[in-house]
């Protein structure tokens, strides 16, 4: 697939960085002179200098023939018009990266569309859905649905008093009669694997798992993951991902108190928030918000722009009782130490962006996507086409590729999580979790 | 782990007579019972709490067969059994037939990892067609105790 991305910024590069390593064929446009040897040292794509809303910049990156084209610089409307740019030069796919909320409401996607954008993306928006998904899931690190929230994926970090700590895989492929689940990946420090029959579970990993919906209950209830009933949460930050939030939890009836530094953001938050009780002060002081009932949170959020922040607040309120934290960070060094620091889930507005544009590059035979934040790991779900090799056959035969595990198949009769002894039919849905490194196989496995 | 490590072999029932779900454990639960191995005056307590655990989702796995469980702090080992009904019982399971063949397991909730293997080890006898249909042709007791056995020696591996 040929991939035009305008902008080198930390979405840009990052999605220029991952395509080039499946083998696409990308290039890059940016504007600033000072990335160019950077990016020409470190990534394995087309470099070509200039503005994304220039036509020579277009025209030389070769925009009529690109199958994806994606503009993610920091200006919206460089994006805009970049993307207007390229729909008439004739890319096929175009998506727009956009700051501002007015572009990527749903309501303006028929405006975009018909200027031949498929998509506006806002990494706030996406961040505040990530956040959103996991209020449901009490004590998961990472979540996602497949197949209408049919089945989950899920992440949970093993403590001390975890019953499946020092448990083998074998052990959980084993039960599997009883309790429907596929253990796809463990994350441990900064590496993740797909664990095999003697792989144990060890305190501070992340074990992730596939399993249908209405089984999740046992699941928890086997795992010790508790379910708290959510009713009180604290939001730190009354940016923009701050205040949607709160916006749409107070519409679910939770009770929502939301603080930030400054006054008159503070104000403009009084006036546009509905059931929402607004505290003007400092992450950090303590004492104001444990008058304000912290102790009492069910979960605190945290998502201001300074992730530092964001980690130390969150710390200091799991420290004062708070059971769940979630934090916004970004930088990888920091996804990897949030979740041995004792932060429950962590969200990246960059793997949350680049998992949103990347549905658009795994075309064809996926029907959704999502990107881990710790690993860069992925979860396909993806149609099996009416005629294949791979039908028929047991899993077990099949030479799955090797950073790649089958998690549950869906097909009319509804939801299987697979054994070794299973088939896929036609046309059914897979639920595929990847490393990095797999991504390129398994879609030419699947395919 | 072995079956022996945590089946009461005195309690266990070659012709279950409950006809419901909840009778079926508390008949069960009270051979365990009557077999000194749980607490009398504990009974209640975890018939209730096998029946909470059931709420979340039947232990009924499909094929005739169920493995209703729970950590209950009354007990300090492990202690199961297993149950077999001639006419069957509507279990709610998954596949929705009727369900034979019941192993029962209760647990102490300080040691889950046992808990976790006990219910892997019957987990996977339980997969293979011919250890049920020697248990669903016992005729008296002493006959569960074998076809056991013979799975603990590993006799049904194929």
């Amino acid at each position: 697939m040929k991939v035009v991305v305008v902008g080198a910024g930390e979405v840009g590069f990052h999605l220029a960085d991952r395509l080039s390593k499946e083998r696409h064929e990308v290039t890059i446009i940016e504007n600033d002179p000072q990335k160019h040897s950077m990016l020409r040292s470190k990534l394995n794509a087309l470099v070509v200098e200039g503005s994304g809303a220039s036509a020579q910049a277009l025209e030389e990156a070769d925009v009529a023939h690109a199958d994806l084209f994606i503009a993610v610089t920091r200006h919206d409307e460089v994006n805009l018009v970049a993307c207007l740019l390229a729909a008439e030069l004739g890319a096929k796919e175009v998506v727009a990266g956009s700051k501002s909320l007015d572009f990527s409401r749903a309501e303006w996607a028929p405006n975009a569309s018909r200027l031949g954008i498929s998509r506006i993306i806002n990494p706030q928006m996406v961040v505040a859905d990530e956040i959103m998904s996991m209020i449901g899931y009490a004590g998961a690190a990472e979540v996602a649905e497949f197949a209408h929230g049919r089945v989950v994926f899920l992440g949970f970090p093993i403590n001390a008093q975890s019953p499946i700590n020092g448990v083998s895989m074998r052990t959980l492929g084993n039960i599997r009669g009883i309790y429907r689940l596929i253990v796809t990946a463990i994350s441990r420090g900064d590496e993740t694997i797909i664990p095999r029959g003697d792989d144990m579970v060890e305190v501070g990993d992340i074990l992730y798992f596939v399993c249908k919906r209405e089984d999740l209950p046992a699941i928890t209830d086997l795992f010790g993951f508790e379910p708290q009933k959510t009713r009180r949460i604290f939001i730190l930050g009354g940016g923009r991902v701050g205040s949607e939030i709160a916006r749409r939890l107070a519409h679910r009836h939770y009770r929502i108190t939301i603080i930030d530094h400054n006054l008159e953001r503070c104000e403009k938050l009084a006036g546009s928030l509905r059931n929402v009780q607004v505290l003007h002060t400092d992450g950090t002081d303590v004492s104001t918000l444990r008058n304000e009932g912290l102790e009492d949170a069910d979960v605190f959020i945290a998502v201001t722009q300074d992730e530092q922040s964001n980690m130390l607040c969150s710390l200091l309120a799991k420290r004062y009782g708070v059971p769940r934290v979630i934090a916004l960070v970004d930088r990888p060094e920091y996804l990897q130490l949030a979740p041995s620091l004792g932060i429950d889930a962590c969200v990246s507005p960059r793997t949350a962006t680049v998992s949103a544009m990347l549905k658009y590059v795994r075309r064809g035979e996926v029907v959704d996507i999502e990107v881990l934040e710790q690993s860069e790991a992925e979860v396909i779900e993806l149609e099996l086409p009416k005629e294949s090799p791979i039908l028929g056959k047991p899993l077990k035969a099949l030479g799955v590729p090797k950073s790649s595990i089958v998690g549950a198949v869906v097909r009319k009769d509804g939801v299987l999580i697979p054994s070794g002894d299973d088939h896929f039919e036609p046309e059914d849905h897979v639920i595929v979790f990847t490393l990095p490194d797999g991504v390129a196989q398994v879609e030419k496995f699947f395919a | 782990m072995k079956l022996a490590d945590f089946v009461v072999r005195e309690a266990v029932i070659h012709d279950l007579q409950a006809v419901t779900k909840e009778d079926a454990v508390r008949e069960i639960v009270k051979g365990l019972a009557d077999a000194g191995e749980l607490k009398s005056d504990e009974f209640e307590s975890i018939v209730a709490a096998i029946m909470k655990r059931e709420e979340l989702g039947s232990t009924g796995i499909g094929n005739g067969v169920a493995v209703p469980h729970t950590k209950h702090p009354s007990v300090d080992k492990m202690v199961g059994t297993v149950a077999v009904s001639k006419k069957g019982l509507d279990f709610a399971s998954i596949d929705r037939e009727p369900v034979d063949i019941i192993f029962l397991l209760v647990s102490p909730p300080d040691r889950p990892g046992d808990h976790l293997r006990a219910l892997e080890n019957i987990s996977r006898h339980l997969r293979v067609e011919m250890f049920c249909r020697f248990l669903r042709q016992a005729k008296k007791d002493e006959d569960i105790i074998e076809v056991l056995d013979e799975a603990d020696a590993n006799k049904f591996e194929s």
